[in-house]
């Protein structure tokens, strides 16, 4: 049995439950492939287990045409546009991002001149301590109502069915102080806005307040702190973005699990940017997990929207694995490069050979999206028994770094 | 008078920070939460402690407030107390009907305040980003009945008019 989270704006959410991450206008547009031509047949449902898509704020622009534009013919089962939809304010980018990603956003958001040029300015500061602490001495006074003001009705106007709190993000055990006051402030400004100056939108929308979290600053002198940050002013889900996740390092692991699991006892949870990691957070009580579209989530590629001079890597669905072009001819050729995958476009083209390397990019990015949704399919026919099912997925593949977490 | 409810608001430099027009609907759904949750009445220097907006903007919000009979006034010796008409006060007719015009919803609730019983219509204008209340009428619910069928009237003499 799911458990279905209802929306105020009527859309419902059904746990467990996978989003997945639009970075690039490719990546809309192969959605938008997906559910027009695989959709069709009642057994395979295209993307039917995905119940949303989430955008950065300085990416809809260019990402959401394939997302909004009508269809000429029937229109399929699962429109991309009645999907859950999130836009991120993404300020994390000004501390995390590259210089393009900040760009962008800056641009996007209108931002004020005077926060333009102190970005500008620190991007040109050499030591690293230094660039952090201008950062969050000058670049914070200026994250202010007007700014998240702004973030909100973003969100608003492009049809997010889930508003999102602008904040910043928690890294460093340094600044700590600095950085949980700052992030609890901007999510109360955004409740407070949202009851007052968006109160049309009070009844209509969800509000998230996100923690996005460096898991190295989970400590025990913190937790409730940050668990406070998240839950400030009644929030009505709480959404965890993880940077920089060390797989390796249990303690953490650990640490994070059991603070979505106590999130998770009194609000829906939404851990944001994972991959096979996400699936055992479900076990520990996360209602959705939003998943990057066939890339490593900690692995950022340049800003360019030009194909990679690579061939990026196929998603193995027994093994769970990320395998280069040249290392899946490897692991393939004893079997003529077979592909090990049932989803119909694996189907379709059989092997590695027949797959033009110009079309390969588009090819496993579309048997990613197939695969997850059959792997959505399989964790919801197992949600009673899912820590089992899942042990049991995990047993087989070569992520067994995650079984110690599945008890 | 005893100690008054009031919302979370932002701080007086916060909210300053907000456009013009923003800031205005700000002050008034904050002052708007504020006497709704205090039924026996709030004043203006009560609220003026409490919140961060200097007693001629909150007399003006909550002046606009009684015109549109969101609000009421007694009168207690020289002061103005300001109590809310926006909750029903017969518990036993809840009305969660909205009738939705174009950008327009009209609401009825019964309500008892210290004037006698009333039925309150209550039209709320649909902006882009907010929902403002437009206007209301308070009908003594003794006489409601009689309103009504005014209206009906009405109603008969433009569809006989040809309009």
């Amino acid at each position: 049995m799911l458990d279905e989270i209802a929306l105020k704006c009527g859309k419902t959410i059904s746990s467990p439950s996978m989003f997945i991450n639009l970075n690039y206008p490719s990546e809309g547009r192969v959605a938008r492939q997906i559910v027009a031509r695989y959709s069709t047949d009642v057994k395979k449902d295209g993307l039917g287990q995905i119940d949303g898509i989430a955008v950065s704020i300085k990416d809809w622009k260019t990402v959401s045409p394939p997302i909004l534009s009508g269809y000429l013919g029937k229109a399929p089962k699962h429109k991309l546009i009645d999907k859950v939809r999130l836009i991120f304010p993404s300020l994390y980018l000004l501390f995390n991002g590259t210089e393009l990603d900040k760009k962008a956003l800056l641009e996007t958001i209108n931002a004020s001149q005077e926060l333009i040029e102190i970005i500008n300015k620190i991007a040109f500061l050499e030591k690293r301590k230094e660039k952090f602490d201008k950062k969050i001495d000058e670049i914070y006074p200026l994250l202010d109502t007007s700014l998240i003001r702004m973030l909100l009705q973003h969100q608003i106007q492009n049809g997010a069915d889930i508003l999102i709190s602008p904040s910043v993000p928690i890294t460093s055990n340094r600044r700590i102080s600095e950085q949980i006051n700052k992030a609890s402030e901007m999510n109360r400004v955004s409740r407070i806005l949202l009851g007052t100056v968006f109160s049309a939108y009070k009844e209509e929308r969800d509000l998230m307040h996100v923690l996005t979290i460096n898991p190295s600053v989970l400590k025990n002198d913190y937790i409730e702190a940050i668990k406070q940050t998240v839950l400030i002013n009644n929030p009505d889900h709480v959404g965890i973005r993880i940077l920089n996740l060390d797989e390796k390092n249990t303690s953490q692991v650990w640490t994070l699990l059991r603070l979505i699991k106590d999130l998770s006892e009194s609000i829906p949870v939404h851990v944001f940017n994972v991959r096979e990691f996400g699936y055992i957070t479900h076990v520990y009580g996360a209602s959705s997990i939003t998943t990057p579209i066939a890339t490593d989530p900690y692995f950022r590629r340049s800003d360019s929207e030009q194909a990679p001079p690579r061939q990026g890597s196929y998603y193995h669905p027994i093994d769970m694995t990320n395998d280069t072009y040249d290392a899946f001819l490897e692991k393939t050729r004893s079997k003529n490069y077979r592909f090990p995958c049932h989803c119909e476009i694996c189907e379709k083209f059989l092997n590695i050979p027949s797959v033009e390397k110009n079309y390969w990019n588009e090819f496993r990015r579309i048997h990613f999206l197939l695969v997850k949704n059959m792997e959505m399919k399989e964790l919801r026919d197992a949600a009673s028994h899912l820590r089992i099912a899942l042990k049991d997925k995990i047993a087989r593949s070569h992520q067994t770094v995650w079984l110690p977490y599945l008890g | 008078m005893s100690t008054i409810q009031v919302p979370e608001v932002l701080d007086r430099k916060e909210y300053l920070k907000l456009p013009p027009q923003e800031r205005e609907r700000y002050v008034r759904e904050i002052l708007r939460q504020s006497v709704n949750r205090n039924k026996h009445g709030v004043t203006v220097p009560t609220l003026s402690k409490k919140l961060p907006f200097d007693s001629r903007t909150i007399e003006k919000h909550l002046s606009i407030m009684t015109h549109t009979n969101e609000i009421y006034t007694v009168k207690i010796g020289p002061t103005n107390l300001y109590l809310p008409n926006s909750r029903a006060m017969h518990p036993a007719i809840e009305i969660d009907k909205e009738l939705k015009l174009n950008d327009r919803e009209y609401s009825v609730s019964v309500l008892r305040n210290r004037l006698g019983d009333f039925v309150f219509i209550k039209e709320k204008k649909r902006t882009e980003m907010a929902k403002e209340v437009g206007g209301g009428i308070l009908v003594p619910l003794a006489h409601f009945k009689t309103f009504v069928q005014y209206l009906n009237d009405i109603a008969h003499d433009i569809e006989d008019s040809g309009v």
